[in-house]
């Protein structure tokens, strides 16, 4: 009887709930917002826009080959420094040449994801709320950022497949209609050129202060006249091979030169950016204050990376590249500049920048202070280099191979400088340190050259730790624009005295003589000088396609790098110098680019 | 035959409680937030194109069935116990990859592909008997399961080489990779009439450092050299013994317990005599290496010795994989020994007492290893680099009083 009862009731019971439906289990996933919200609101269509930029590869200060603990980056795989913290394998002392291969700073799928986010963002851009003009400009802004994805791309490889609209997966039996083949390197430099010079017109002259580091005119012009540049000397320079998918014809390059020419001409004549020339009494300081942290809006730089410790976008650069002695709890010491760049550094008269180590005599020259064999160096060099003697953080730079003792014998420095290597001389009794403070064995980290990067370590940083830097990173700056336009202009031809314009305005600004005569040598020169560490060599060196070369001929095959060596004699406290031609460092290999890919990439 | 039982079972169940289910799948959208940039003032975060939505996908698929029997015999002299067992599972999560060019910029998502199978045995066998005082019970266990891969969703191979190497279908998962060690350089000529192993002529190569086999006859040591050489850090088999004797008061047991059919690879901090590529404290093994006779002089003979010459970063070549530092982990070891005496009631009674038991035991007293590098690791552990705390062994002594 009972169980009867209680059978009525949970029959009931259950008849009831079939009732009640079930709609409260079915849950929004919390970080998922669907296609139909983002396209009616405004401020979604600009976080995927935030997205869109973060997917440039601006190739800036946390762009390394492989791991970045390597310091394989685009300064130390160029001829203007090497890494000098010694953790790549590469520094094992029995590894004295490394081959690196050809895919070196290569990046294929990342590019293509964002080509495919940028098309996608176009063709759903048509079909938002937003009002026409709003649409022109965000349009012309997701197509810049289109544009300088292929660039990535040609840049390392060739031509490449051209896809301007997503394509749509049908199915595993489908798979050939989405195998585009490559298209010619001219062609995708032609697109580029042509997508830059169109949007430039829709895109804004300057923008207010929650837009400032967004694409604008400037920009677009800006990447016109670099890929152009590049266009011109891969056509004059370089060889076709493969029908086109990788060189460029040479009938091409008057083309290419001239769109360069035009493009950086208009950047300049927009009238909003000038050479920071803010303290031209003190031309190193000046040269300096351009890229020291906090400085982004100086007028100079057209398109930057801007860096917010506070809002955890910070960098790595000062922990990474600190002198020895101020790294505060290891790492520090990433690049190291060679000899070969501190000499490119002319005098400020213009004559060539070869240190003069010795008298005519052929004695070594004696100093006072290290930094006299710097006197009347180029201010750039200041601004650019910890040189030995260099004041930094209210101390100073001191790198030292060692002493020159009492009986004149050369006793030189054999640890890391935190290790205790002391000298006594047994005449006086007074102990000397051998190695600087910062460096001068050849062992452990600290620089192995005699020199420290100066250009973007921010002195002022009191916490150095990773993630903590905020210095911005310029990628198009006004020099670069004086520089493509002298370099256009040479190879062009017939235009000389706008050349030698250009590059006097740029060395008017370095506080360096102005030149009587430009060349193509002279252009290259000032570019390596006025844009050193920036990320250009690498690229400037392949375009010209002198990197394959062997050392001897300037490029960077079996390139060594040399060191310049201070040697304190502790007779009568001065410093003597000798050039190093043996530091530990790797040898590079460079294979001359032979960039053979299939036409289907795997992802 | 005291008692027979026949077992068995059958069963299919749907499993989506492994990790790589992340959830809303089937949804296509922007993921929020991802990737953020510094477009003005501040940090603004960004919206990031979820990828191909997958509609189908659903659950993993498993079967499990198995089937034994225990029986016991004479009266409880002799028990056993047997069980075989195995798992299917299908769907598995895979995905399409290396169909779409990288051009197309997205990838394939998630689909209920791959399948595989886990097949074992369990045995346990027991003895108990009583011989005039003395009583015992001795009682073995032990266990061997495979994973085999049934079907793993992969490109089509570019040539039979990679087919082999790469292709995991029909494969049991546990296989490692790597080199075929020959034994140590024994003279520089030797090295110099080697296959190159260090992409440099050799010429980084001192005596005592590992040799490896050159597989393909190319002369060159490289990835191509790489051979199946042994399973990896999961056991197949588990086997353990459990002994109890009483005689009079007096109880003893000991229980062994081991693993074994695993290999471990014996990390930087053996194969690098210094840690930390030469920042830190050696281990003392590393005494026993090839060496010269006067450091300082760099033409006196080599004292070989069991570990390679000596550099202070370390030598990276000889931390390839291969048998010569994956080092096969089968061991026993015994996990408890306890001698214990309880003493006679009627002593104990008279102080008021139910119980009193006095006993000595010992954990961790023994371990049974292959030897070699082994000696120096716990072998119940799955870090290689020394970065634990081992296990420690302990005697104690105490006593039970039960009021």
């Amino acid at each position: 009887m009972k169980t009867t009862t209680y059978f009525d009731k949970i029959i009931l019971f259950l008849f009831l709930l079939s009732w009640v439906s079930c709609d409260y289990l079915d849950k929004d996933p919390f970080d998922v917002v669907l296609p139909d919200q983002v396209w009616e609101d405004p401020k979604l269509i600009n976080g995927v826009l935030v997205n869109l930029y973060d997917k440039m590869e601006l190739e800036d200060f946390q762009y390394y080959y492989k791991e970045d603990w390597r310091l394989v980056n685009l300064t130390t795989m160029s001829d203007e420094g090497q890494g000098s913290f010694q953790k790549d394998p590469v520094f094992d002392n029995a590894y004295a040449t490394y081959t690196y291969d050809d895919e070196i700073f290569g990046t294929f799928t990342d590019p293509y994801k964002g080509i495919r986010n940028c098309n996608d963002f176009l063709a759903q851009l048509e079909t938002s709320f937003l009002s026409d003009a709003e649409k022109k400009e965000l349009n012309a802004e997701v197509r810049f950022i289109r544009a300088w994805h292929y660039f990535t791309l040609v840049k390392r490889y060739g031509g490449v497949p051209l896809i301007t609209a997503s394509q749509v997966y049908e199915g595993p039996d489908r798979l050939e209609e989405l195998q585009i083949p490559r298209s010619t390197e001219d062609e995708i430099y032609s697109f580029i050129i042509d997508e830059c010079r169109q949007i430039a017109e829709s895109l804004p002259l300057q923008r207010d202060a929650s837009g400032k580091y967004r694409v604008n005119k400037g920009t677009a012009l800006a990447l016109c006249s670099r890929a152009a540049l590049y266009a011109g000397s891969i056509a004059t320079y370089g060889t076709v091979k493969l029908n086109g998918l990788v060189g460029i014809t040479p009938d091409r390059a008057p083309y290419f030169y001239q769109v360069a020419y035009e493009s950086s001409e208009a950047v300049i004549n927009l009238g909003i950016y000038q050479l920071y020339n803010k303290k031209p009494d003190d031309k190193a300081q000046n040269y300096c204050e351009i890229f020291m942290n906090g400085n982004g809006d100086n007028g100079e730089y057209i398109f930057q990376k801007q860096y917010s410790v506070a809002g955890g976008k910070g960098h790595d650069f000062d922990k990474r590249n600190a002198p020895f002695s101020f790294r505060e709890g290891g790492w520090g010491c990433g690049v190291a500049p060679t000899m070969e760049m501190v000499e490119e550094y002319e005098y400020v008269d213009g004559s060539p920048g070869t240190l003069r180590l010795t008298d005519e005599s052929g004695q070594p020259r004696r100093f006072d202070d290290p930094m006299e064999l710097f006197a009347d160096k180029d201010p750039r060099l200041f601004a650019s280099v910890y040189l030995p003697g260099s004041a930094c953080k209210g101390s100073f730079v001191e790198w030292r191979r060692g002493l020159i003792t009492s009986d004149g014998a050369y006793v030189q420095a054999t640890k890391q400088p935190d290790v205790a290597d002391v000298y006594t001389d047994p005449v006086t009794g007074l102990s000397y340190n051998i190695s600087g403070k910062d460096g001068g064995a050849d062992v452990g980290d600290p620089s192995k050259t005699g020199f420290y990067q100066r250009k973007f370590f921010d002195e002022t940083l009191a916490n150095m730790d990773m993630g903590k830097s905020e210095t911005p990173r310029p990628v198009f700056r006004l020099a670069e624009m004086y520089l493509n336009l002298a370099e256009a202009a040479v190879e062009l031809g017939g235009r000389e005295q706008s050349a030698l314009a250009a590059i006097n305005e740029i060395r008017q600004r370095a506080g360096v003589a102005p030149l009587t005569a430009v060349d193509v040598e002279k252009v290259r020169h000032e570019r390596k000088v006025e844009l050193a560490f920036e990320g250009h060599r690498f690229w400037d060196m392949r375009r010209w396609r002198i990197a394959h070369l062997d050392a001897s001929q300037g490029g960077l095959n079996n390139f060594r790098g040399s060191a310049l060596y201070p040697w304190l004699d502790i007779r009568d406290h001065k410093y003597v110098f000798e050039k190093g031609t043996e530091p530990p460092k790797q040898i590079r290999l460079f294979l001359e680019k032979t960039t053979i890919r299939r036409l289907v990439m795997r992802i | 035959m005291d008692n027979l039982k026949i077992r068995g079972s059958y069963g299919k169940i749907g499993d989506e409680s492994n990790s790589d289910f992340k959830g809303f799948e089937y949804l296509t959208g922007y993921k929020y937030p991802s990737g953020s940039y510094v477009l003005g003032e501040g940090v603004s975060n960004g919206l990031e194109d979820r990828g191909l939505p997958n509609m189908l996908l659903t659950w993993y698929e498993s079967t499990t069935a198995n089937i034994g029997f225990e029986t016991h015999v004479l009266d409880g002299l002799f028990g056993l116990e047997f069980d075989y067992f195995e798992r299917r599972r299908s769907g598995l999560l895979a995905n399409r990859l290396l169909t779409l060019p990288a051009s197309f910029g997205q990838a394939l998502p998630n689909e209920n592909l791959n399948s595989d199978r886990t097949r074992g045995f369990e045995l346990i066998l027991t003895h108990r008997n009583r011989i005039g005082d003395v009583s015992y019970l001795i009682s073995a266990n032990f266990t061997n399961t495979r994973e085999l891969n049934r079907y793993v969703e992969k490109a089509a191979p570019g040539n039979r080489y990679e087919n082999w190497r790469d292709n995991e279908n029909d494969r049991y998962k546990n296989i490692t990779w790597g080199y075929e060690a020959l034994g140590q350089f024994q003279s520089f000529e030797e090295i110099l009439n080697a296959p190159i192993q260090d992409g440099n002529g050799n010429k980084s190569l001192l005596p005592g450092d590992i040799r490896y086999k050159d597989i393909n006859g190319d002369g060159i040591i490289d990835s191509k050299d790489q051979i199946p050489i042994g399973s990896n850090d999961t056991p197949t088999m588990y086997y353990g013994l459990n002994l109890s004797v009483e005689w009079k008061g007096i109880d003893f047991t000991a229980f062994f317990q081991g693993a074994g059919g695993h290999v471990v690879q014996a990390g930087e901090t053996f194969t690098d005599p210094f840690i930390q590529q030469g920042l830190g404290n050696g281990v003392k093994f590393w005494l026993d290496r090839w060496h010269r006779e006067d450091p300082a002089d760099v033409n006196s003979a080599w004292i070989p010795g069991t570990m390679p010459a000596v550099r202070p970063t370390g030598f990276s070549a000889n931390n390839e994989t291969s048998t010569w530092s994956l080092l096969k982990a089968d061991y026993l070891r015994l996990k408890t020994v306890e001698l214990g005496y309880t003493l006679p009631r009627a002593w104990v009674n008279r102080v008021g007492l139910a119980h009193v038991r006095l006993y000595v035991n010992s954990y961790n007293p023994l371990t049974f290893t292959r030897g070699g590098m082994m000696k120096y690791m716990d072998p119940e552990n799955s870090q290689t680099n020394l970065h634990y705390y081992p296990q420690m062994k302990s005697y104690n002594f105490g006593v039970n009083v039960t009021f």
